[in-house]
């Protein structure tokens, strides 16, 4: 078990192993376990109710979005990360050129 | 230079052509005059031009008809002095007082007679100012019966005055007068006078009233008011007008406009969908389509469609060209500098769509009424990035009716934006010419797939011109964004080098199926000493110009250009071998000789002399002959000017 | 062939989306997959036509008929392809810029001609790829991240000007309720007529005002909290609920609703027109028309004689 396992962390959308701790309100590394006493795995029905109610549900392993729940199980099993939310990117603006 | 007035030694020696002019303010039945006689004169037997010149003003401003008529030759040129002017008011008069032969005919209103030309609101300043000081030169006192009598003494003109007033009282107490169609009768008034002294059969006559007013009542009123002013002027001074007998063999003809002509080439075409945007001089095709959208009437339809800008026309043309069917767009252009991003998505998206270009005198709004030819090199260079695109340009109305038709053959055989150039001239000039033989037209749809294929690519590298496939049919994507062969966007350099070849390839496609003597056409001496090259309108005056130069001994050809992409390269350059580049001369309606930089663009060949007219009117043979001598006489740039 | 079941999967092309992880815009691709799935839409008879920016991207990810145009000029193309063949089913995806800045033209006069097709608009206040300037649903006095300075310009309310403008079909969607989101786009699609879906489309790159927490806290379904009824039994009824739809598009703050505003069947589509004056559109639409018989043209000598004998003299 390690943090990007737990509900309370959101990854970064490019690096896959910096995260958010929404409790602790920091910087996380992904692969690593604290015992901080928030720490919850999503529950079961996590994928299903976020395809049932979003329509989607983002792989954060393969960067693409998953629109069935079939496919999002599979990855599930090979250990990805699925999620809707990710890191808040305050410098996008400056990292990202003007691209149309 | 001044170029008024002209002071004119045209004498009617020989009837083989009449040229007259028919002028009043715009609104005024000038086009009613124009139909009629142009009908009446074809229905005789005669060819006929008549071009139309009007100011961008809904009523009131100078307007003119100015016509040729013979029966020695189908007309296309115009030319001045004429031999008649018929002036529906004294501004008419005082507009052409230079441009009617000595020995002419004036028809006009004698009610008129005190009637100022410098109390005359609608004139412009400049002509104003030229009158004062042609007044002033020959001491008249600036009302319509001095420049009347000066006329008769000094031009040995035969004024014709008419009391306008009289004439309407006259068929009021024959005939109900239609108040709402009161111009129809001044109109009649003119067609009554000319028809009387070019010896006109009523017959004739009746034929055109008929086709005019599908009212009973209204053409029985303008026959009755023909009859009065026709008897009333023959008495007085006969037919001393009336042409020899025409040597045509014309049975049966076209009597048609430009804007006219095209719309019927285009409806023999196919065109199934044409966007339009109401522009001056190209809205009238629409027009005229939208009325023949139901065409026999027994299914095949053409959807005429009004957006709301030129935005929306190109590309809603294009959307209609991806469901697989024939599209056009008219305008002219301010409306095609709107389209000009849609011309680009077209050509990256190997679009079969027709765009119609009236040109007219620009930049900007520039001269919305007024002609030119000033828009080619937009037309080949429109829209950034490179794509491969046909530039077609018409000279005549013959030439017009079929190039729309290679058009859409062309878009679909290259899967290109195709831009067939005319200009005002041609929009607005009423013609004959003979009925075109469409059991030689063909329709070439290039390569097309209707059934399901699968994995198909809409843009399969196999092929330069891959097989298109409408929307509906199969799975496709088009983007105007770099792509792949299915359509979607690739930013590869390997694929842009792959995909950019198989698109520019069809350049050389086009260049070896569009045969080099579809490109160019040629009229004069096969070893002239000169030869003119141009292109569009310029075709009939140049090639009357040649015929009268040669007439007289000079060894003179003229060159037209009808495709410019692609440009007849091959044979510019074996003429300039031949006879010399700098015996080439431009003769093109814009500043620069547009042709002649494309000329040099294409084939390295500087044509150094010019004859060019950009003020709006079309060129006259008398002008161009002229400007012939001038520059055989060691002129490099002759600018022509005259036109009121 | 033998028919296969379609799956909103049947609906999806297998080119890489490459939007933002997270993006708003998955929401939309969802909804319009699984109503083209109820529907049972051919993926070659639709027809998804898009213009520039994110949104445009969208037909690219679809496998169905996909025309993706110029900034501003999804809907001229959408017209002329539907026009030429009313058998397809259109739907443009364009962004908020594309339909009511550049294309904002085209927006209100496909209003006036009701052509029977559907209009998707990515709502999210930005101009997400030219890096998150501001669109013009952007309110007056707000600052996403990117923008150097508070937006001095008001927004346009996009349900207002589709009532303006003439649309039939008027709601509101939000990227994050997918069901609601497909049912209304099926309704959208079922209608007759031009309608329109204004969809709340967080851009989760450069507007941090906007996001999902914002709307999930806002956003409240007008039918099912309120009852709405949005339809017009009869064009005398028509006023009244436009003036009642036009108050509730610009109820907001705290309380965004979403939902079907308005839907007036009561107006004759452009095709239903041209079919009144061309009378034969409906059976034979220029799509499905021929024009020559092996290369010769339908109007041969004879026939161009007759239907243009009003230009042909004969010298008598």
């Amino acid at each position: 078990m390690s943090c990007r396992d737990c509900t309370y962390y959101v990854p970064h959308a490019l690096y896959r192993y910096i995260g958010f701790c929404e409790k602790e309100r920091r910087v996380v590394i992904g692969e690593e376990y604290r015992k901080c006493g928030y720490f919850e795995i999503n529950p079961d029905s996590y994928i299903k109710d976020t395809i049932e109610g979003r329509g989607w549900i983002y792989c954060a392993d393969c960067y693409m979005p998953i629109y069935d729940y079939e496919t999002a199980l599979k990855h599930k099993a090979m250990g990805h990360l699925l999620t809707t939310k990710f890191m808040f990117d305050q410098v996008a603006a400056e990292e990202s050129p003007g691209v149309d | 230079m001044t170029r008024w007035p002209l002071r004119s030694r045209r004498e009617w020696t020989e009837l083989r052509e009449l040229r007259y002019i028919i002028g009043g303010p715009q609104g005024g039945g000038l086009e009613t005059t124009s139909e009629i006689l142009s009908w009446a004169f074809a229905r005789s037997g005669y060819g006929v031009i008549s071009d139309r010149e009007y100011f961008s003003n809904i009523k009131g401003r100078h307007s003119y008809i100015h016509a040729t008529v013979s029966g020695a030759e189908v007309p296309y040129h115009l030319s001045y002095p004429v031999d008649v002017i018929a002036a529906m008011d004294a501004e008419s008069v005082f507009s052409h007082i230079g441009d009617i032969r000595d020995g002419g005919y004036l028809i006009y209103n004698s009610d008129e007679g005190q009637s100022r030309f410098n109390a005359i609101p609608s004139m412009e300043r400049e002509l104003r100012d030229r009158l004062a000081a042609f007044m002033k030169a020959e001491s008249l006192d600036g009302t319509l019966a001095s420049v009347v009598k000066y006329l008769s003494d000094a031009r040995r003109v035969n004024a014709i005055g008419l009391s306008y007033r009289d004439l309407l009282d006259q068929l009021q107490k024959k005939e109900s007068v239609e108040a709402a169609q009161a111009s129809r009768y001044i109109s009649t008034i003119l067609s009554g006078a000319m028809a009387a002294l070019s010896g006109v059969s009523r017959e004739s006559i009746e034929f055109s009233m008929r086709r005019r007013f599908r009212q009973d009542e209204i053409y029985r009123a303008n026959m009755t008011m023909f009859d009065i002013v026709s008897s009333l002027v023959e008495s007085k001074h006969g037919s001393p007008l009336k042409l020899e007998g025409s040597t045509l063999s014309l049975r049966k003809m076209l009597v048609a406009s430009g804007n006219d002509t095209v719309a019927m080439a285009k409806a023999v075409a196919g065109l199934r969908f044409q966007s339009y945007y109401p522009i001056t001089p190209a809205a009238d095709e629409s027009f005229t389509l939208e009325e023949y959208e139901r065409l026999a009437g027994d299914g095949p339809t053409m959807l005429v469609y009004q957006l709301e800008d030129e935005l929306a026309v190109i590309n809603a043309a294009i959307g209609a060209a991806l469901a697989g069917v024939r599209s056009a767009a008219a305008t002219s252009g301010p409306g095609f500098d709107l389209m000009v991003e849609g011309l680009g998505w077209a050509g990256m998206n190997e679009v079969p769509v027709v765009v119609t270009y009236y040109q007219r005198g620009g930049p900007s709004t520039g001269q919305p009424t007024r002609g030119a030819q000033s828009d080619l090199l937009s037309s080949v260079f429109a829209s950034h990035g490179e794509y491969p695109r046909v530039v077609l340009a018409s000279g005549d109305h013959v030439e017009a009716f079929y190039d729309t038709i290679d058009a859409f053959n062309y878009a679909e055989q290259f899967q290109v934006p195709v831009i067939h150039l005319v200009d005002k001239f041609l929009a607005n000039t009423i013609a004959t010419f003979p009925i075109p033989d469409l059991s030689s037209v063909k329709i070439n749809r290039g390569a097309v797939i209707k059934e399901k294929v699968p994995g198909y690519k809409r843009f399969d590298f196999t092929y330069p011109v891959s097989p298109r496939a409408p929307l509906g049919t199969n799975v496709m994507w088009y983007t105007g964004d770099e792509h792949d062969e299915y359509g979607h966007i690739s930013e590869d350099s390997e694929n842009r080098v792959k995909i950019m070849e198989k698109r520019m390839g069809k350049l050389e496609v086009m260049e070896k199926e569009i045969p080099e003597e579809r490109r160019y056409s040629y009229f004069g001496d096969e070893r002239p000493d000169l030869i003119l090259v141009g292109w569009g309108f310029v075709k009939g005056v140049a090639t009357k110009a040649v015929s009268e130069l040669r007439a007289s001994g000079k060894k003179v050809g003229y060159l037209h250009i009808r495709t410019f992409v692609p440009f007849p390269s091959r044979t510019i350059g074996s003429v300039a071998k031949d006879v010399g580049a700098d015996r080439l001369v431009a003769v093109e309606h814009n500043y620069e000789a547009q042709a002649a930089v494309l000329t040099a663009a294409n084939t390295g060949i500087t044509i150094g002399k010019k004859i060019v007219k950009f003020t709006g009117r079309p060129m006259y043979a008398n002008e161009l002959e002229e400007a012939v001598m001038r520059v055989m006489k060691g002129e490099n740039r002759v600018v022509l000017e005259y036109g009121a | 062939m033998a028919l296969k079941q379609l799956t909103p999967a049947s609906y999806r092309s297998d080119v890489w989306n490459d939007w933002c992880p997270g993006c708003g815009n998955f929401g939309i691709v969802a909804a319009m997959t699984q109503a083209f799935a109820e529907l049972g839409l051919a993926p070659e008879s639709t027809v998804v036509v898009s213009g520039i920016g994110c949104s445009g991207k969208t037909p690219h990810f679809l496998n169905v008929e996909g025309i993706h145009t110029l900034h501003g000029r999804s809907l001229p193309y959408a017209e002329g392809i539907r026009l030429a063949n009313p058998n397809l089913t259109v739907v443009v995806n364009a962004g908020d810029g594309d339909l009511l800045g550049i294309g904002v033209g085209h927006f209100v006069s496909l209003g006036r001609r009701n052509i029977d097709m559907t209009v998707i608009m990515h709502d999210n206040t930005v101009y997400g790829l030219t890096k998150g300037q501001a669109a013009p649903t952007l309110g007056r006095g707000l600052q996403p991240k990117a923008l150097p300075k508070p937006n001095i310009q008001d927004a346009i309310n996009p349900i207002a000007l589709a009532l303006a403008s003439g649309y039939t079909f008027i709601a509101r969607g939000y990227t994050s309720r997918v069901k609601h989101l497909k049912e209304i786009i099926k309704q959208a699609i079922e209608h007759k007529g031009s309608a329109f879906i204004d969809v709340l489309q967080p851009c989760v790159t450069y507007d941090n005002i906007h996001t999902v927490e914002y709307y999930n806290k806002r956003v409240y379904d007008l039918q099912e909290v309120e009852k709405w009824d949005p339809v017009v039994k009869s064009q005398e009824e028509a006023p009244q609920k436009m003036a009642q739809a036009m108050l509730k598009a610009y109820e907001g703050g705290d309380r965004i609703p979403i939902g079907v505003f308005y839907v007036n069947p009561n107006v004759p589509t452009y095709e239903e027109r041209l079919n009144e004056r061309l009378k034969t559109y409906s059976q034979m639409p220029p799509a499905a028309q021929e024009i020559d018989r092996a290369g010769v043209p339908l109007i041969g000598n004879e026939g161009f004689e007759r239907i243009f004998s009003k230009y042909v003299v004969t010298v008598g």
